[in-house]
């Protein structure tokens, strides 16, 4: 049982390595959570969450992102409080970016877990060297790959089924690696119907189904000498958004990428690795389902990015290095007709996103320095250069100029960051202090969105092109101290922005929404922060239980100390878990008091108090080649109908779901 | 492979001369290049033709270029045109407003605007029109010519589109206010320009120094508007009002507007208020 285990971590936390044995990240930092997503081989008692969870459950799971909800589907996700614009999300590296102006569809949501390795969580300018513009935080989704390792054959099926919406999910994949090739490709299905909230309301439209297909290949074409290829199709139909008005037809996303690996390239440094990849997503809305349709409209969008990176990773003495060059351009394109209720009219068109093209490079160095066993310092930095504007002249250009008649085409930014850290440990203490600067430039709906409803305030928001980049000032406090069997942290960070972007609503403007109250136009507020103070414990007793607790709060101010929108108030999980060898159960309770710092500017309004509590069970087991796995469980036993701060329009969560996933692994 | 080549040799030789032999044939500078006639006006001495881009006369207002071609087929530049249209309604007649037929410089070409304040046939009237010409002291001309003036359809092809309107002004003077540009409008800043006419047949003496306020409006969205637009004012240069017009997305727009005086005093018009989302004085504008 041991080996399996261990074997089983192996994979886990990929140390099958392209090709070093050294470690090829930055040192493990306190700052920067990894879950681990993959259902992979082998036993894991570490994994919280269900094998049959959506990349966003993982991410949720892990306590350390927010989930905004606008359905069953595709939810958006927040580091320390901030969403889309703030944080950079990227897969493996490989800068990827939405295609719906309504946030419909977060980045995430064009993976599966099936897909996923890990994810890095970065906090504040903590982040992978190729993240760029993010300011509160960064997601990596590490890819799933074999790596060169000597396992040969294997496979899996996994198959979840959930009481609650009918959800359905299948899986299967293989791979096979030698120690100088690999491959491992998968298909995945998930699918709902509706779900029901608690008490059996049925939530209409939050049906959704969704395909996925991956690839991933690696070759050795020298003695360290490594060349990688992934590519990822993902596609989701019939997705409905029971807090929007409309729902999603299709949402296709193509993301490939071809990467070269070489193992001590130069003294003093083990890796270098060169990646170039390219993705499409084309995401197409569609109201045609819906009843009470004021007026039918259509509105495709697409995003596709092509970029490049280089990273140079070396160690000398006590000193841990990284240099990384990255560049990527991106077209968004978004359009919008809509049909009048007249049906001798015209239907009217418009960009709402005009051919947005973003050209960004950057050059990222960072540095750790043990000075001794108990303390080290890091220094990191990351300067880029951006080029920004409306491609599309003859609609796109020409309808912003309507409403800035002096704007230029194209606008060129600098931004960067500079971030240093602190770290203290000795006989279980762990301390460290960290401060950065930073700025980031305006994400392609503040500068250039045309009139993008937000149906959470109601308000059409409209770009503005003559925004100034924003910057914050972060410092981060964590202060922790393992025992042998306690575990106690503590961790505080704080961000003050200057030039905070922020829509605010602009009287002189008329909407164009049916129904919408007015226009909001992005500007930049003098001064905001947001502060996040988290308090957690582990405690081991028993030998096979585990106790463990967060506690989380948050809080957002503009200049004029009003509340900022969609952020926590006091949150907190506990949960008790047994393992041994071959089972686990859990039971948890997770739950927020009541939110009292909203504002009903943003549409924001009072979300009550809220607990729900869970249940789950899972067992593993071996016979000869093969491993079984089984996982059951409740969520939401006590059926509670509630929403949270972070559910668009307060749709309620889900109610009571009795899911259940096996899983068979042959080696 | 030989052959191929030779095929290919003589196509394109015999391509070169065609395209050449075309060039000689219309290089006598033709002046009604891209326009497309609309009527030809002929005695035993002159052919007077009226062309225009859509080879009509329309309802609103309707630009008309004139070429005048001897019997061996030269073209005129140096006579003097004058016109008078007409329409008989049975009970009544009136002309319309419309500019003296100048010559275009530099070209064979003479120009004028007619504002066609109604259809051929609307209230079973016919319109009559007389053309007469100078060429040197020779003259001659045409009277009571029928002509087809077809009315103007929004992109349905079946709605009237309001761009021309006579109105009572609160000074008891009647005027024609007549939509002229954009003739092809787009999303984003649109020149918009407009002549104003005193409702005096048949004369219709052009009105200086007025002004159009302007508010475009999209009724199918909750009424809205765009920002920056500019009021129409006299432009003496162009003897056109002028303004500018912006529009947000395509469809239909409603081009709401007061007509006021030198003393910016409100002659006919409505401003667009909470309880009153139209200006009795508007023009349309669909694409």
């Amino acid at each position: 049982m041991k080996r399996i285990l261990s074997a089983g971590l192996l994979v886990i936390m990929g140390t099958c390595p392209v090709v070093a044995q050294q470690p090829d990240t930055i040192p493990l930092s306190l700052n920067i959570r990894e879950i681990i997503v993959t259902a992979k081989t082998g036993f894991n008692p570490g994994r919280q969450a269900k094998s049959s969870a959506s990349v966003e459950e993982y991410l949720q799971s892990s306590g350390k992102a927010g989930m905004i909800k606008r359905g069953n589907y595709a939810w958006e996700p927040s580091v320390n409080g901030m969403t889309s614009e703030r944080i950079s999300v990227t897969i493996d590296g490989m800068k990827i970016f939405h295609a719906c102006t309504d946030r419909m569809d977060p980045v995430t949501s064009y993976v599966e877990t099936v897909n996923l390795g890990k994810v890095s969580l970065g906090s504040g300018f903590e982040a992978n060297p190729n993240a760029s513009n993010h300011i509160g935080g960064s997601i990596d989704m590490r890819l799933n790959k074999s790596g060169f390792c000597t396992d040969g054959f294997s496979a899996n099926v996994s198959a979840g089924y959930e009481s609650n919406g009918n959800l359905q999910v299948y899986g299967a994949d293989m791979s096979y690696a030698n120690p100088h090739f690999y491959i491992n490709s998968g298909i995945f299905h998930r699918s709902s119907s509706n779900y029901r909230a608690g008490k059996s309301k049925e939530v209409l439209f939050s049906q959704f189904n969704k395909n996925n297909f991956f690839s991933n290949i690696g070759y050795v074409v020298a003695n360290g000498k490594a060349i990688e290829g992934t590519l990822i199709y993902d596609h989701a139909r019939n997705v409905g958004y029971p807090a929007l008005t409309m729902d999603v037809a299709t949402a296709d996303g193509l993301i490939s990428s071809l990467a070269y690996t070489m193992e001590n390239p130069f003294p003093k440094f083990y890796k270098w690795e060169t990646k170039v990849y390219y993705n499409n997503i084309v995401h197409i809305m569609d109201d045609t389902k819906r009843p009470d349709v004021i007026m039918h409209m259509d509105m495709p969008g697409n995003s596709r990015t092509g970029g490049a990176y280089s990273t140079l990773s070396g160690r000398n003495d006590n000193h841990r290095y990284s240099l990384n060059i990255d560049g990527y351009y991106n077209r968004s394109y978004a359009e919008m007709t809509m049909y009048s209720n007249n049906r001798n009219e015209m239907p009217m068109f418009m960009l709402t996103w005009g051919d947005v093209r973003t050209i960004n490079a950057g050059i990222f160095a960072i540095d750790e320095y043990r000075i001794n066993d108990n303390h080290s310092a890091r220094l990191s930095s990351k300067i880029s250069f951006q080029r920004d504007g409306v491609g599309n002249e003859e609609i796109g250009y020409e309808s912003l100029l309507v409403y800035y008649p002096e704007m230029p085409r194209y606008k060129g930014r600098i931004i960067g960051n500079v971030a240093a850290r602190y770290l203290f440990n000795k006989n279980g203490w762990e301390a460290s202090a960290s401060a950065g600067y930073g700025s980031r430039a305006p994400s392609v709906s503040e500068a250039y969105g045309f009139f993008l409803f937000n149906t959470f305030d109601s308000y059409d928001y409209l770009g503005n092109p003559g925004l100034k980049n924003e910057s914050s000032l972060e410092t981060s406090l964590i202060l922790s101290k393992k025992y042998k069997t306690l575990e106690v942290k503590t961790e505080a960070s704080c961000f003050y922005f200057y030039d905070y972007i922020i829509g605010k609503p602009n009287v002189e403007l008329h909407h164009m929404t049916i129904g919408a109250t007015g226009v909001k136009v992005y500007q930049n507020l003098p001064r905001a922060t947001i502060m996040n103070l988290n308090l957690s414990f582990k405690y081991r007793f028993a030998n096979n239980f585990i106790w463990q607790s967060n506690v989380l709060y948050a809080r957002g101010k503009d200049d004029k100390n009003n509340s900022l929108p969609l952020i926590s108030p006091i949150s907190y999980n506990t949960s008790l878990t047994f393992l041994n060898n071959h089972f686990t159960a859990e039971a948890g309770i997770n739950g927020a008091a009541r939110q009292t710092n909203f504002n009903p500017e943003y549409g924001e309004d009072e979300t009550g108090e809220y607990f729900i509590a869970n249940l789950s069970a899972g067992y593993d087991f071996k016979a000869g080649n093969v491993i079984f796995r089984m996982k059951t469980g409740v969520e939401n036993l006590f059926d509670k109908y509630y929403s949270t701060y972070s559910d668009w329009k307060n749709i309620p969560r889900k109610g009571r779901n009795i899911f259940l996933n096996l899983g068979i692994n042959f080696n | 492979m030989k052959r191929l080549y030779r095929i290919l040799v003589s196509v394109f030789i015999a391509a070169v001369f065609i395209s050449c032999g075309k060039e000689e044939e219309n290089s006598p500078a033709d002046p009604t290049e891209g326009l497309k006639l609309i009527q030809e006006f002929a005695d035993d001495n002159y052919t007077v033709s009226a062309w225009n881009e859509r080879g009509e006369f329309r309802l609103g207002y309707t630009k008309v270029y004139f070429t005048i071609k001897d019997k061996e087929g030269n073209f005129i530049d140096n006579a003097k045109l004058t016109s008078f249209p007409e329409m008989d309604m049975g009970m009544m007649k009136h002309s319309t407003p419309r500019s003296e037929i100048i010559k275009v410089s530099g070209k064979a070409l003479y120009e004028a605007y007619y504002n066609f304040l109604m259809y051929s046939g609307q209230g079973n009237g016919v319109w009559y029109y007389d053309l007469s010409y100078k060429v040197g002291d020779a003259g001659g001309g045409f009277e009571d010519v029928v002509i087809d003036v077809k009315n103007a359809f929004r992109p349905d092809g079946k709605t009237q589109a309001s761009i021309i309107k006579t109105v009572a002004g609160a000074d008891d003077k009647r005027y024609v206010i007549t939509l002229v540009e954009p003739q092809n409008p787009k999303v984003g800043v649109n020149e918009i320009s407009a002549y104003i006419h005193e409702s005096k047949s048949p004369d219709y003496p052009a009105i200086e120094n007025f002004s159009l306020g302007l508010d475009p409006r999209m009724p199918s969205m909750e009424n809205h508007s765009s920002p920056n637009n500019s009021d129409l004012i006299w432009s003496e240069a162009e003897k056109i009002y002028k303004g500018k017009v912006n529009f947000s997305m395509t469809g239909y727009w409603k081009l709401n507007l007061i007509l006021r005086n030198e003393k910016k005093e409100a002659l006919y018009g409505n401003p667009i208020s909470e309880n009153n989302d139209s200006s009795s004085l508007f023009f349309e504008v669909e694409f």
